[in-house]
């Protein structure tokens, strides 16, 4: 489920920003200081950098492969370095 | 500007980048692991420095501020490709961190010797990073020497701001390696971002009297502030193009990923993902308003790569522009000091470690041997780069550094199928790399005039790549499946671990 969730919205992002909204025109412009495509792929980027926080933070598919490698690597080591 | 204050700003400044040195060094033991790697200790506010630091160099930034000048806004297609990396970092870049970490690896082509069981995979990209990232790193002094050139008008000559870089960048790198280029990096870093917004801001306001003014003036050329840009430049095959390869050549760089390698946790490597387009977009942020600046007040600038140092020269006060000059020569000196380093292990762990094993040299006495020749190789590299910034015509640097991040994206195709496709072969690896980088040069170079609507040559070179890495790889014996377990079996459940052992 989620692997399939991240597939669609990688496309569609991806998509969005080849094809970027709205086209053709620099208005209207945000607060007197952005014009609205750039105000758009400002968001567009705040949009995939939530996304890439979802996949790491809520996500997380190697969560589980990361923690058995830190703790046989604790082990090794006796217990010490290795962080998560 | 007087030659005596820039020559006091450069010799404080580099004082400063060699006692980090020196500090980097007391903390630096003689293994290969912590010199070229700072013991995998990377914690999250350095890692974004170092990371964005050695992303962008001075001409990074002139040239992001040219192309805003030029084409518009469609330029901010590259921080797209720094958010787009995000998801490769997340999920190959785990692979690789871990693995990294299990065998002591610290390089990407000891991690493709090692991945294929053939020292040719790592010898072949080798040599591709070697020639791309040299003449790259020429230019870095080259880009040192013209700027302190122009700005003194000539008191300090082209070959004495080049070689000043050189020598300062390979006395803190010999120092302290890892360590010390991460140290220098947030120092360098930090003076990027804070001169290039101060920069900016100070030429909205005393250009063009603010923010609103400015988009009123230029908003008469409504080509540069619509999407997706002007000139026709950012058609969909282009910006198709720039995502795809750039995302993942920002993955492959082998400076970049021996950062993720010294990532010090998961923790650190997830927070480099999500910090890496946020600096790019600072970055972008301040050149395009600055561009702007430059479109409002200096229309048809002859040469708008310049447009940058030349309103810094008129408008900002002597102290601030000293400041300004330093962070220029900081910028050259982040990208140039990773290269380095990163060369100097590639060289050290594909060339000369056969030879010294070869003489029967081993554990801990080759590990030291090994760490010494990195630091041997540093001058060594650097006086190659100065050597390019010296006698390399402009015209041959122009090109190599035009294609170094699609020669470097050439080389994904046999990384990601290493990570993630038992069956990839070292002959597939091989094959893929070679034809698809002569591929890429001759139609980037018109000697194979083919038709490509509008995409980059490398996209071509990739799909060739690709299919020549499946066809011969399925063509040809895999290494044996104890090896490829040895980096697979970390990915896979305990039980069918077990169950393979």
């Amino acid at each position: 489920m989620h692997r399939t969730i991240a597939l669609i919205l990688g496309v569609l992002l991806a998509a969005l920003m080849v094809y970027p909204w709205p086209e053709h025109t620099p208005e209207p412009i945000i607060l007197g200081v952005i014009p609205a495509p750039l105000f758009a792929w400002i968001v567009w980027v705040a949009a995939f950098i939530a996304y890439v926080a979802w996949i790491c933070y809520r996500w997380d598919p190697y969560a589980a492969i990361v923690q058995r490698f830190v703790d046989e690597q604790a082990g090794r080591s006796g217990g010490q370095e290795v962080q998560r | 500007m007087s030659n005596a204050a820039m020559w006091i700003a450069l010799i404080v400044f580099s004082l400063l980048l060699v006692y980090l040195g020196y500090l980097g060094n007391r903390s630096t033991s003689n293994t290969m692991e912590d010199f070229v790697l700072g013991s995998r200790k990377l914690n999250k506010l350095p890692a974004f420095f170092t990371v964005t630091a050695t992303l962008f160099s001075a001409f990074s930034y002139f040239g992001i501020t040219g192309q805003f000048y030029t084409n518009g806004i469609g330029a901010w297609i590259q921080v797209a490709t720094t958010a787009a990396v995000g998801p490769i970092i997340y999920f190959a870049g785990t692979r690789i961190w871990l693995v990294a970490r299990r065998y002591g690896l610290v390089n990407i082509t000891e991690y493709l010797s090692d991945r294929y069981a053939s020292r040719a995979v790592g010898l072949v990209a080798g040599l591709i990073v070697i020639v791309a990232l040299v003449p790259y790193m020429g230019a870095q002094f080259r880009g040192s020497g013209l700027t302190l050139e122009a700005v003194t008008e000539g008191g300090i000559p082209y070959w004495a701001g080049a070689v000043f870089l050189a020598v300062v960048v390979t006395l803190y790198v010999m120092s302290g390696g890892f360590r010390s280029v991460v140290w220098t990096d947030v120092v360098q870093g930090a003076m990027m971002y804070v001169l290039l917004a101060v920069a900016m801001l100070i030429l909205v306001f005393t250009q063009t009297g603010g923010f609103t003014e400015l988009m009123d003036t230029v908003g008469e050329q409504s080509e540069l502030l619509s999407n997706p840009g002007g000139d026709g430049l950012f058609s969909l095959q282009y910006l198709v193009s720039v995502l795809v390869i750039f995302a993942a050549a920002h993955f492959t760089m082998p400076q970049l990923q021996q950062r993720w390698m010294a990532a010090r946790s998961h923790s650190t490597l997830k927070f480099i993902a999500i910090s890496l387009p946020v600096g790019t977009a600072l970055v972008y942020i301040c050149c395009f308003y600055i561009a702007m600046v430059g479109v409002a007040t200096r229309p048809g600038f002859p040469n708008p790569e310049s447009i940058y140092p030349a309103m810094i020269m008129e408008v900002l006060p002597q102290w601030l522009l000293l400041l300004a000059i330093l962070a220029i020569i900081a910028a050259t000196g982040s990208t140039a000091n990773s290269i380095v380093l990163t060369l100097s292990s590639i060289v050290a762990k594909e060339h000369v470690r056969p030879v010294m094993e070869r003489r029967g040299s081993t554990g801990a006495a080759l590990d030291r041997s090994l760490t010494l020749t990195t630091r041997v190789m540093l001058p060594l590299l650097v006086g190659g780069g100065l050597l390019v910034a010296f006698f390399g015509p402009q015209s041959i640097i122009g090109i190599i550094v035009a294609i170094t991040w699609p020669a470097v994206f050439l080389i994904f195709p046999t990384l990601l199928a290493g990570l993630y496709w038992r069956r990839a072969t070292a002959a597939g690896a091989v094959v893929s790399m070679v034809v698809s980088e002569v591929l890429f040069i001759s139609l980037d170079q018109g000697w194979l005039p083919v038709p490509l609507g509008g995409w980059h040559p490398a996209m071509l070179a990739a799909v060739v790549g690709v299919l020549l890495l499946v066809v011969v790889s399925l063509a040809t014996r895999p290494p044996a499946r104890e090896h490829v377990d040895r980096h697979f079996a970390l990915f896979e459940e305990p039980a069918t671990t077990g169950a393979r052992s």
